[in-house]
């Protein structure tokens, strides 16, 4: 198989499976699926529609069964677990639901273990490109030293989005970061992640259950469209239960 | 980094990390104490007497003798007539022999009857000989000029000069009621420190001894009136032989020979005394039996302690393991910023070492403090010397088992949190 079919695609599924208890639980099936370098996608999915399992497998904490995964030009399924482990430090940025920082240790110190596992030094450049990025989002520069417990929701995810980007990934994964924010923060939210996204020429994976964000993306992702598993079942046993799932 | 993350971690729950550090604490307390006071207490009495071959003594337990004589611990129930030293110092292979009578106290501190010999014989530690640090020994016999030699710890903790005149008491124990004190004692002379019994010992002559029995008692003290009758008619019975006029028994005599080899052989002359039952024991023989009876304590107390240890180190694995579910967040956002389980491991491992090290730190500074309190009360209470140390020689030993062993302990929580990682994905609700 090529490895790079069109020199933009950053990310190339090809007949990717996943199972759980050693294989009798098919959970992904993805015969292709790319994703070009810049993109904004918005994926939507039900609980249980496999979309964890793809986050899991994108980010390197998971390998497929069988098929290949192509990132960044590189197959991640023949990278050893260490190399996963640094592929997920400096190339994908994540940023969750909600309860994105480690509560016990700073606002800064939150931000500084991205760069300690991405292996770059904390020097003075590194500290200017947070309170870059911090007014960007804004905010104070005070809060770095706050702990991060004592910061408001908003505040903590706009700090899980300074977090996620300062290693400068190639793609950043955000799983439903705006569930927890109220309407106006949410809009502000978006439009500075895409801001920050644009500028770096990042890879966006979004992935949410609010369709009224859809239209700002310029991909969108049905779950139960890409993960062919469930047909799969269908055509391979007669399960009406399952069946009826569909 | 690494090492900042534990350390906010542990004060993140400072509560429970006190509560773990403080039990943890505790039991190597505890197990360091039984350490170092065994260690020490051999030590102390294996410097207490050397250069004396045997002690001869009334039939009694090898052992009770050697701690009534020398560690001025219990009493000496019988006593060995004048006559019976008379004999044994004649025999042909005794080099010297000195008798000591015991079972008189001043201020809680035992007066010891002696001839002036022996402070030349008596040796202490690696053989060396008792000096003197002011003054002279005794001049024996003048009924008038009684004189004492005071131990250095008994002239320092009551304040006594030389040519200072003190009043000794009849029994033994602070509160001794029948005080001799028709019979007033010059100090003569002052012994130099030794870190034995000595320290603690008045030494008089045996005619002082004598003297201080001799005359009818005066009554001082008027508030202890009416148990004083009871009391000296105890005393009476159980010290009857030094209620004569004359030099007449004495409690043990310590015997130096003139060749190693004919220790055996003046100790069975001793036991098959004819005139009086009699025993001589060989200080070393006596004290290995001691040895062996504190080793089977000490063993006891030590297995004791070393379960305690485990179990409190069990309970601090059992509070990190319970502290993994409310972790499980933390865990996967560190997966997420690209922590490899290695590193979630090393992180519990280094929570552990760090609660075991102050722990261990929070130990010897309570060995230390509790055997600073110690010390003065064990030698003057049981003659008993520990060197306040804050580190043993085998305390490394005991450090790096510990350390070894609550790793160990830490990996239950630790391959927990390295499983947890490996299985957590990025979405953990």
């Amino acid at each position: 198989m090529s490895k790079i079919s069109v020199s933009d695609t950053i990310i190339q599924f090809s007949n990717i499976r996943f199972s759980y208890d050693n294989g009798r639980t098919l959970v992904l099936n993805i015969p292709q699926w790319q994703i070009n370098r810049g993109q904004h996608t918005f994926i939507v999915g039900e609980s249980g529609s496999g979309k964890s399992t793809l986050l899991n497998l994108l980010s390197g904490i998971n390998t497929p069964d069988s098929g290949e995964l192509v990132v960044l030009e590189q197959s991640l399924t023949s990278m050893s677990a260490r190399k996963l482990d640094n592929y997920r430090a400096t190339k994908v940025g994540v940023i969750f639901q909600q309860l994105n920082l480690i509560p016990y240790i700073s606002v800064l110190d939150n931000i500084l273990l991205a760069v300690y596992f991405g292996g770059k030094k904390e020097g003075g450049n590194i500290q200017s490109r947070i309170e870059v990025l911090a007014s960007q989002l804004n905010l104070p520069t005070s809060i770095l030293a706050k702990q991060a417990s004592e910061l408001s929701v908003g505040q903590q995810q706009r700090v899980a989005i300074i977090r996620a980007m300062i290693n400068e990934p190639a793609i950043l994964i955000a799983d439903e970061p705006t569930s927890a924010l109220d309407e106006n923060s949410k809009s502000a939210f978006l439009s500075v992640l895409f801001e920050l996204v644009n500028a770096t020429n990042c890879t966006l994976l979004f992935v949410s259950h609010d369709k009224s964000l859809m239209g700002q993306f310029e991909s969108v992702v049905e779950m139960s469209e890409l993960n062919q598993v469930r047909s799969q079942q269908v055509e391979n046993n007669t399960d009406n239960r399952i069946k009826s799932g569909v | 980094m690494f090492i900042k993350i534990a350390l906010k971690s542990l004060i993140n729950r400072k509560t429970t990390a006190w509560l773990t550090i403080l039990s943890v604490a505790t039991s190597l307390f505890v197990l360091l104490a039984v350490k170092q006071i065994s260690s020490q207490a051999k030590t102390s009495f294996g410097r207490t007497v050397s250069g004396v071959d045997l002690i001869v003594g009334a039939r009694t337990g090898q052992l009770n003798l050697l701690l009534a004589s020398v560690f001025r611990i219990g009493y000496v129930s019988n006593s060995v007539s004048w006559q019976s030293y008379q004999d044994i110092k004649q025999q042909k292979h005794v080099s010297w022999a000195v008798p000591i009578s015991l079972g008189d106290s001043h201020k809680g501190y035992p007066v010891l009857g002696t001839t002036t010999q022996y402070f030349d014989v008596f040796k202490y530690g690696n053989k060396q000989s008792l000096k003197m640090e002011q003054g002279q020994a005794f001049m024996s016999d003048a009924f008038d000029s009684a004189q004492v030699v005071l131990g250095a710890a008994v002239a320092e903790k009551l304040g006594y000069k030389l040519g200072d005149k003190l009043v000794l008491s009849h029994g033994v124990g602070v509160t001794s009621f029948s005080h001799h004190d028709h019979v007033k004692f010059t100090v003569s002379g002052i012994l130099a420190f030794t870190g034995t019994p000595i320290d603690q010992t008045l030494h008089i002559s045996l005619s002082g001894i004598e003297v201080m029995h001799v005359a009818p008692h005066t009554e001082e003290h008027e508030e202890h009136e009416e148990h004083e009758e009871h009391e000296e008619h105890e005393e009476h019975e159980g010290h009857d032989e030094h209620e004569h006029e004359n030099v007449d028994k004495v409690s043990a005599v310590l015997v130096g020979v003139k060749a190693k080899f004919a220790t055996l052989y003046v100790q069975k002359a001793v036991n098959d005394f004819k005139d009086e039952p009699l025993m001589a024991i060989i200080p070393g023989v006596a004290l290995t039996e001691l040895w062996q009876m504190m080793a089977s304590m000490e063993s006891i107390l030590l297995v004791i302690s070393i379960l305690v240890l485990l179990a409190t180190l069990l309970g601090m694995s059992t509070m990190l393991l319970a502290s993994m579910r409310e972790r499980s967040r933390e865990i996967s956002i560190f997966r997420a910023l690209g922590a490899s389980p290695l590193f979630v491991f090393c992180l519990i491992e280094l929570e552990v070492l760090v609660l075991t090290l102050v722990s261990l730190v929070l130990a010897l500074i309570m060995v230390w403090g509790v055997s600073l309190v110690a010390a003065p009360i064990l030698s003057t209470h049981y003659g008993i010397f520990i060197d306040v140390t804050f580190w043993e020689q085998d305390t490394h030993f005991v450090v790096i088992n510990v350390l070894l062993v609550s790793l160990l302990m830490g990996l239950i929580p630790a391959m927990n949190a390295y499983k947890n990682a490996l299985q957590t994905g990025l979405l953990v609700k």
